[in-house]
């Protein structure tokens, strides 16, 4: 993933690398063999969704439905799958408005048409390291940080310009406020990593340095460290 | 049911729980919805791959099989290089000893999944622990203990932050920091070698033929 960055009056197009790689896990047989992963069919779909949509019943329906296993079903070999859209009678639908809804801690809803998530650290506008620097326990206790990024160079000028950040971040014991901004009203809005993915309004910029090595990594949030 | 931890705070043993707060409960929960013209809302189904079925969501179920494709009632998790992981037991199984301390330093290598406040059925419990956290806390040091609901493979970190007179705990797991350098063209080998190979090789001519 690349990330277009910009302090003071300097530009670049960057490195972006998690933090946090998923270890792989497999499994092996009791001698040692490889083994296989297999996806199968748990249920007969023809009765589960009906009484799904019974839903306050859904128990005593169960029960009552006297459901059978379906040996022509059940535990049948899917490989791939692919996502559609039906109406209440399993028919394809194509024609049909996404609608955001919002479900919030008092009970109460609110909705409105989609909005698809556009990705913004690749636009023309840069993401900006700003001026303003907070204290780490600061920023600690104010939020909570999903994801964590390296940010990299590519080579030896952009490998001088973030050494050179990393450097004074780390002197100064502070991290940096990093804003992105919406192309159209070039306000600030949340980082957005990719298309459709989440956002996070706030992000923050840490710097260390080690001989002449430097680690900047920048920090993702989506949630105040606040108890409801 | 409320699970209770088990916690010691040098001879000092107490219960606790957790209990969640996450972005959903803090600003709500987002979902989406598909609706006709009519307003009619659409549900979303799965097509398998020679289109001959739909399948709701979670009406499938994945599981590991040896080569021959027999079902396997003991499975060994391995990494990639085939070391065997080991099982991180529950933290409800026995009494956590509350006496490994990071620095403020060390939470940001923390990717944090999920935030809880501490809570015990009286407050008096929790105020020897609160003490402690918020000295530790002028210090720049947390307390942590090994977070896992169930017997886990993966190791996650339970991180005390002691915020006014609660304590709230935030699970993540660790990552040791990467430093990046730059790659150095050694010149003076290149030269060398280049000096060795004009002694030996002949020089080009320009003429054509």
């Amino acid at each position: 993933m690349k990330i277009h960055l910009a302090y003071e009056n300097i530009d670049a197009d960057l490195w972006l690398t998690p933090v946090y790689r998923k270890k792989k896990r497999t499994y092996q047989t009791k001698t040692g063999e490889k083994t296989i992963y297999r996806r199968f069919l748990k249920f007969d779909i023809d009765k589960r969704p009906k009484l799904l949509l019974q839903d306050p019943k859904f128990f005593e329906n169960v029960r009552d439905a006297d459901v059978d296993v379906d040996v022509e079903l059940t535990g049948r070999l899917i490989k791939k799958t692919r996502k559609i859209t039906v109406n209440e009678d399993y028919i394809p639908v194509y024609n049909f408005m996404m609608y955001d809804i919002l479900e919030l801690p008092d009970g109460s809803k609110k909705e409105r048409v989609h909005q698809h998530t556009q990705g913004n650290i690749m636009d023309k506008i840069p993401v900006r390291i700003s001026q303003d620097l907070y204290d780490p326990k600061e920023v600690m206790l104010s939020y909570v940080f999903r994801r964590n990024l390296y940010i990299k160079h590519n080579n030896g000028l952009t490998f001088k310009f973030l050494y050179d950040l990393a450097k004074k971040l780390s002197d100064l014991q502070k991290f940096a406020r990093v804003d992105t901004y919406d192309p159209k009203t070039k306000k600030r809005a949340p980082l957005a990593l990719y298309d459709g993915g989440r956002k996070f309004p706030r992000a923050f910029l840490e710097g260390k340095v080690k001989e002449k090595s430097y680690c900047l990594v920048l920090h993702l949030s989506d949630q105040e460290l606040k108890i409801p | 049911m409320v699970r209770y931890l088990k916690l010691k705070l040098e001879d000092f043993e107490f219960k606790a729980s957790l209990a969640s707060f996450s972005r959903d409960s803090s600003y709500g929960k987002q979902s989406y919805e598909r609706r006709g013209e009519d307003g009619t809302v659409y549900r979303t189904v799965y097509l398998i791959e020679d289109g001959s079925l739909f399948i709701l969501p979670n009406s499938t179920s994945s599981d590991v099989f040896d080569e021959k494709g027999r079902y396997l009632k003991k499975k060994i998790p391995v990494d990639e290089e085939g070391k065997e992981f080991t099982v991180i037991p529950s933290m409800y199984k026995s009494t956590i000893e509350l006496k490994n301390i990071i620095s403020l330093q060390e939470y940001f290598n923390y990717s944090i999944e999920r935030s809880y406040v501490l809570k015990s059925e009286s407050s008096e419990e929790l105020t020897l622990l609160s003490l402690e956290c918020q000295i530790l806390f002028e210090n720049d040091q947390l307390l942590k203990f090994p977070y896992a609901y169930y017997d886990s493979l993966e190791h996650r970190d339970a991180i005390l932050i002691p915020i006014e007179d609660k304590i709230v705990v935030v699970v993540g797991r660790y990552t040791e920091p990467e430093f990046f350098e730059v790659t150095e063209i050694d010149y003076t080998g290149e030269e060398e070698e280049e000096e060795e190979e004009e002694e030996e090789e002949e020089e080009i001519d320009f003429e054509v033929w």
